[in-house]
């Protein structure tokens, strides 16, 4: 008995051993890759508090070895100021957002419940579009926006950046909105639900992930977007972020880089990102899965 | 940055294409006679103006400030293109026929756009200024195309050779005797790079092609060679000049008189290794003045020519912008009477010169403020010696990452290859180019 509790309790140290040691394995792995990943982004904050001269310093310093705030200010009040190119870009990213979701949410829904002839067909050709690189569209659309008066505006660039974004939105959607169990839909109906009621009660309310990384992706994507809206804005007022991030940080006329600023505009761009992904970030992985496995 | 670079290749290629069916084979447009041109605005309202950042911005600014201060009724609103998307931008806005009033165009590619008619034929209002005697010769060089004016410059960046004086009294050389010849600027580099400690007697940018035309390339003329081939059926990379500059730049590598971290300079941060203080010696812009000072207050430097193999034999590039007015603007005298008064006596010096900026005309340089400053003075002698290369393949031949200008030069730098080989390729493939344009 006192050899079998023996032999129990060295088993257990035993496992608990292994366990500790693959814990820390694992930790260390994953102190390593969280290394990796911020690594650059923290190299990259230090750079944009680090005095003008030292931001220019080649080689370069890994850590500031004085702080200033030069690179912001610089950067801020940089032609029309950064708040104007702020502005630009949320405003730009905001109308994408609800542009992409008013037409891709009746779309998906129409192609995941309703007995259209071809849809498979019509879904199939919607998603072509991810085949054709966007760039490739671009002087097309550019003539186009042109002769209707849609260059050097907000709602040009989103309905640029919405275009873009469709393909992709429609195929997760379409994919969440025939998940919805078709009970659900018959209820609504047996309880006098037209098709629109059902869309606002049934299904918008259980595909809310789907739908929140449909308006992540958007918001992402034109927040970042450099080349349309280079294509699109020729005003200066009307850049956004990207566009004055890279006007702003050449400094010669040989591709010299003011890298301070260059830190600065980077550290900011990220900001509104990396807040709206931690702050829906639940969603956001449960939209993807709902729209990649079903 | 590779990839935003062949999508920006690919819409300029399909804009001008698209510029070109659409225009069939009209002639480029002309500004006619039009008003006698005044420094003042013809008429009110805003003017639009694009130029490519990265240019001279603080210059360009400045400029644009003493217009509007003068002219508060039609004041210029400046709009900054992302430098390395300049050139698709305005093919684009031409396409469309969303164009600026005017705008500064990097003057290399000025011809390029002048052939396609895609700028105002200025000819008959401007060429009889006085003020145009006196201009930058390489900027008047290629703002006329067949005999035809299509600008005026608005800035002047010039090649030259900054060196370090400290490094100079340290290593046992005269700071006030920069070198005259290659085999001096050898000789100084090899007596600098003795000195140890990480410094290096000369610096050679292994990767931009841009910055090796603006530095080696004078090296070249300055020895009697030529480099790109100006037309179909030119011989591109002729002369001894091209061979012995090779293996000057060859030998200067294989002696570690550059950094081995030169091979991957860009050009992102050419502009800011001569103030590190570790260079000896070094071709850069004018530019490098301000920033080197901001860089390094400390650092004593002075500027020189940059030499060729022959004894007090010299060259520089001349670079910078011009101002052009695109097809489709609609205010031409305007943009007209800007032009006249940037190459006013008043601006010259009032806001070139006392920014400590080159003046766009020659009879300029000896003013107050150039008298005060040495350096400036000294490399204001580079225009004087100076050249712009002319061509309507300027990027594909010599500013392209993978050109074969730039090719040849690596080769040459970081290779064992017989450089007669080097030579051979690099011509085959610049006048290939060339014949196709």
């Amino acid at each position: 008995m006192t050899a079998t509790l023996e032999l129990l309790r060295t088993r257990t140290v035993a496992v608990r051993i292994r366990v500790g040691r693959t814990g820390y394995l694992l930790g260390a792995v994953c102190v390593a890759i969280c290394t990796v990943m911020l690594l650059p982004l923290v190299l990259s904050v230090f750079a944009s508090v680090k005095p003008t001269a030292e931001a220019a310093a080649s080689p370069p310093t890994y850590y500031p070895h004085g702080l200033s705030l030069d690179s912001y200010q610089r950067l801020w009040t940089y032609q029309e100021g950064l708040p104007t190119y702020l502005a630009n870009s949320l405003g730009t990213a905001l109308l994408t957002i609800v542009l992409t979701l008013l037409l891709t949410v009746p779309a998906a829904y129409a192609l995941a419940r309703f007995p259209i002839p071809g849809k498979e067909v019509i879904f199939v050709v919607l998603l072509l579009a991810l085949i054709v690189p966007y760039q490739a569209l671009l002087t097309p659309m550019f003539l186009m926006f042109a002769k209707m008066g849609l260059t050097n505006s907000l709602l040009g660039l989103a309905v640029l950046h919405t275009a873009i974004q469709l393909p992709f939105s429609l195929y997760i959607l379409r994919n969440s909105f025939s998940a919805v169990p078709r009970e659900l839909e018959e209820a609504a109906i047996m309880d006098g639900a037209s098709s629109w009621q059902a869309l606002r009660r049934v299904f918008i309310p259980s595909t809310v992930p789907a739908i929140v990384t449909v308006a992540l992706f958007a918001f992402i994507m034109s927040w970042n977007e450099f080349l349309g809206a280079l294509v699109v804005m020729s005003r200066s007022s009307k850049f956004t972020l990207p566009l004055i991030l890279a006007t702003s940080r050449t400094e010669t006329s040989l591709g010299g880089t003011d890298w301070g600023m260059l830190q600065a505009g980077i550290t900011i761009s990220i900001i509104p990102c990396v807040l709206v992904y931690l702050l829906l970030q639940r969603y956001y992985v449960s939209g993807l899965m709902s729209g990649a496995v079903k | 940055m590779r990839s935003r670079l062949k999508w920006s290749v690919f819409l300029t290629a399909t804009i001008l294409t698209v510029a070109a069916c659409s225009r069939g084979a009209d002639t480029p447009p002309s500004a006619g006679q039009g008003p006698p041109a005044t420094t003042s605005c013809a008429s009110t309202g805003e003017l639009t103006m694009w130029e490519r950042s990265g240019g001279n911005k603080q210059m360009v600014d400045m400029l644009v400030e003493a217009w509007n201060t003068k002219n508060p009724t039609c004041k210029i609103n400046l709009t900054y293109i992302p430098h390395t998307e300049m050139v698709g931008k305005i093919a684009q806005g031409i396409a469309s026929g969303d164009v600026p009033d005017l705008m500064g165009m990097d003057l290399i590619y000025a011809p390029q756009f002048e052939k396609a008619g895609q700028l105002v034929d200025l000819t008959d209002r401007i060429s009889s200024w006085p003020e145009l005697q006196t201009a930058s010769k390489g900027h008047m060089t290629v703002a006329t195309f067949e005999n035809r004016l299509y600008g005026v410059p608005l800035y002047a960046d010039v090649s030259a050779l900054f060196y370090n004086k400290d490094l100079f009294t340290r290593a046992g050389l005269d700071p006030n005797k920069p070198p005259t010849s290659l085999t001096e600027l050898r000789t100084y580099a090899d007596k600098i790079t003795a000195l140890g400690g990480g410094i290096k007697g000369y610096y050679l940018p292994g990767n931009c092609a841009g910055c090796n035309i603006f530095t080696v390339g004078p090296l070249m003329w300055a020895s009697g060679a030529k480099i790109e081939s100006a037309a179909p059926g030119d011989e591109p990379l002729t002369g001894d000049g091209v061979k012995q500059v090779l293996q000057f730049t060859r030998d200067m590598v294989k002696s570690g008189n550059v950094h081995e971290g030169d091979r991957t300079e860009n050009g992102e941060t050419f502009h800011l290794q001569f103030g590190s203080g570790k260079v000896g010696m070094m071709g850069t812009g004018n530019f490098n003045i301000t920033l080197a000072r901001q860089q390094n207050p400390k650092m004593n430097f002075g500027i020189g020519l940059l030499p060729g193999v022959g004894p007090n034999s010299s060259a520089s590039f001349i670079g910078g912008d011009l101002v052009v007015v695109p097809k489709g603007s609609t205010r031409v005298d305007d943009a007209v009477n800007f032009m006249k008064f940037l190459l006013s006596d008043d601006v010259q010096v009032e806001v070139y010169a006392k920014a400590l900026n080159l003046t766009t005309r020659s009879d300029m340089v000896n003013n107050k403020y150039f008298t005060a400053e040495p350096l400036v003075q000294d490399v204001a002698k580079a225009l004087t010696v100076g050249r712009t290369p002319y061509t309507l393949t300027f990027f594909e031949q010599i500013n392209s990452p993978q050109g074969p200008w730039l090719r040849m030069l690596q080769r040459a730098y970081y290779t064992n290859d017989s450089l007669d080989t080097i030579i051979a390729d690099a011509k085959k493939e610049m006048k290939a180019i060339s014949d196709q344009s």
